[in-house]
């Protein structure tokens, strides 16, 4: 009888060589990726795991059962009645963001199990697609019992469904990582840049938030899925070694792409979460400070492990954590019955701490929430006050991202035009353009929400926009949270 | 949604399909968190643009003040009509503070 450590090897490197078809007939660079090797030069990838079958079963059931005993014990719907307002918007926009995301990462992780260029490479891949499709299913279970307390939390499942515009820029972030890409992009993209790096902020920042608003049951989904996650984002280390090796100028483009990528989803995801929708006294530090902690050095050791450099665009980077995600909440926050979620404008107290905490440029921000507090402030007793404090222009979204053009300042927008084969496009950032230019074939024909609007693909008039585009009803677009009736407000200045 | 102001969403606000076409510009006014799309008409003056796009963001933005508006790095004048401008679709028109 072999040993665990003779059996296993036997068991995961099941290459052969082929002598009927071409080994590039059977892993095609299209789909299997660049720079396209034979498999001579990938027989020794390795990751250091090496689960076999039967213990992926036991640990997942073993971790399953520890989550439905969290959620029996303390994920009750009156559980969830009692945390922050706040908080339970943020669990809105996590759960709907994120399990069909996932759906999608299980697809990625098929091409891997399928396209990938070794066995041990593949086998590990086919863990990863049935941890995320676990991934997908868990929140959907968690939040469904939620939804006949509030019909916000369809958006769970809803939300890919729809065109609303944080599912289009969703969409566009997923459809590429996950859908449409080959083996190695999909990865070097999804293990190292957003594994490896970005979850972190769910798995350890947020999941430290969550435990401080006493919301144990998020606390515990996000902890078991990380463990899932640091797992098979072991795939992609072996993978960006030998890409590095023979191509290092595409490694770093993918590195610098899929770092911005992430950077601009997460900024509205954790971001948002993190600074508006923690209670003050539950916040263990800002976004930006989680971000340094957790991201930027944890990329830095990455960099340094495979010899790449900062991205091009790091000081566009540092100056975007400064603003980018305020000047998105702001600006959402005039647009909320776009949304499935409710907000609330910074109380006073929550404002002085994040002047404290983004000195930069908090002043510009702060006269924009003055701007909107003295709105409430004035608006008609008799007239509906959520309507009045609220924006009908149409969003400008970015070409790439499909976020609203939030780049920059409030004293300088960032935004920038190009014109490609006669058409004009608009981009919230430099790297968004350059990523853009690299590869304008791929999201040339994509119409952003501006453009599904004036080729009339999408109504023009914000009830319809609201209702038949976005799939929104009175029940579930969102509102102030707490209806503008803020106690601090008589101290803001008059808007006239 | 289209060249709409603040304080209505229930409204009705429609792309005028009449000749000629206005033109999908997109607006960004110092002070704002976000870029917003207006339509420009051909015979409206510059100032009527301006006023629209202040009135797009008022929401966000103090808007009492001085602003000129400007396109490819050039200050347009207020008494011209957008027709004779070189004002093109789906290009950037900032509105500026007056120092």
């Amino acid at each position: 009888m072999l040993n665990r450590e003779d059996w296993l090897p036997l068991a995961r490197k099941l290459d052969w060589d082929f002598s009927y078809v071409e080994e590039k007939e059977v892993f095609p660079e299209i789909i299997s990726g660049r720079p396209w090797l034979p498999h001579s030069a990938w027989k020794d990838w390795e990751e250091s795991f090496k689960t076999s079958y039967r213990e992926y079963v036991e640990n997942q059931h073993e971790k399953d059962m520890a989550v439905y005993a969290v959620r029996d014990a303390v994920g009750r719907l009156e559980n969830v009645q009692s945390l922050a307002s706040p908080w339970i918007n943020g669990l809105k926009v996590h759960s709907a963001a994120l399990s069909l995301g996932e759906f999608a990462t299980t697809i990625g992780n098929l091409r891997g199990a399928r396209f990938g260029r070794d066995s041990a490479w593949r086998a590990m891949a086919s863990f990863g697609a049935l941890d995320e499709i676990r991934h997908t299913q868990i929140p959907l279970l968690l939040m469904h019992e939620l939804v006949r307390w509030d019909s916000q939390f369809d958006w769970t499942h809803k939300f890919y469904h729809t065109n609303n515009w944080l599912a289009i820029a969703a969409r566009h972030f997923f459809d590429e990582l996950t859908l449409g890409q080959n083996a190695i992009e999909f990865q070097i993209a999804t293990n190292i840049v957003l594994e490896t790096g970005f979850t972190n902020l769910q798995f350890v920042g947020l999941a430290s938030l969550a435990h401080g608003a006493g919301d144990f049951m998020f606390e515990k989904m996000v902890t078991s899925i990380q463990t899932d996650e640091a797992r098979h984002a072991q795939i992609g280390h072996p993978v960006l070694e030998l890409v590095m090796r023979h191509d290092p100028e595409y490694a770093q483009y993918l590195i610098d792409k899929w770092f911005w990528r992430n950077w601009h989803l997460f900024s509205f995801l954790t971001g948002v979460t993190m600074d508006y929708m923690t209670a003050g006294e539950q916040r263990s530090g800002s976004f930006k400070e989680f971000m340094e902690e957790w991201i930027v050095d944890q990329f830095f050791r990455t960099l340094d492990e495979f010899g790449l450099k900062r991205p091009w665009y790091w000081e566009i980077f540092q100056d975007e954590l400064e603003t980018y995600h305020h000047m998105m909440y702001a600006s959402a926050y005039t647009y909320r019955s776009t949304l499935w979620f409710d907000v609330a404008i910074p109380s006073p107290e929550d404002r002085q701490w994040l002047r404290g905490k983004y000195p930069k440029h908090w002043d510009d921000i702060d006269a924009v929430w003055h701007r909107i507090s003295s709105h409430w402030k004035d608006s008609d007793e008799s007239a509906d006050k959520e309507s009045s404090v609220h924006a009908t222009a149409l969003l400008a979204c970015c070409d790439l991202c499909q976020f609203p053009l939030c780049g920059g300042t409030p004293r300088k927008n960032a935004a920038n035009v190009l014109e490609f084969k006669g058409s004009n496009y608009i981009f919230c950032s430099e790297p968004c353009r350059w990523i853009f230019q690299h590869e304008p074939e791929r999201y040339a024909s994509h119409k952003d929400l501006t453009k599904r609007v004036l080729s009339g693909e999408a109504p023009a008039d914000f009830t319809s926009l609201r209702t038949e585009y976005f799939r929104l009803t009175p029940d579930t677009w969102g509102k102030d949270t707490y209806g503008g009736g803020y106690k601090w407000l008589s101290g803001e200045p008059s808007s006239s | 949604m289209v060249a709409g102001t603040s304080g209505s969403p229930g409204s009705q606000v429609h792309l005028e399909r009449t000749c000629p076409l206005p033109i999908p510009i997109y607006g960004f006014v110092e002070g704002d968190t976000m870029g917003v799309v207006i339509l420009a008409e051909e015979q409206e003056t510059i100032l009527s643009l301006t006023n629209k796009l202040l009135q797009a963001v008022s929401l966000r933005v103090d808007v009492n003040h001085q602003y000129e508006a400007i396109y490819q790095e050039l200050v347009l004048n207020p008494d011209e009509a957008v027709i004779t401008t070189n004002l093109r679709p789906l290009q950037r028109l900032d509105l500026k503070r007056r120092s």
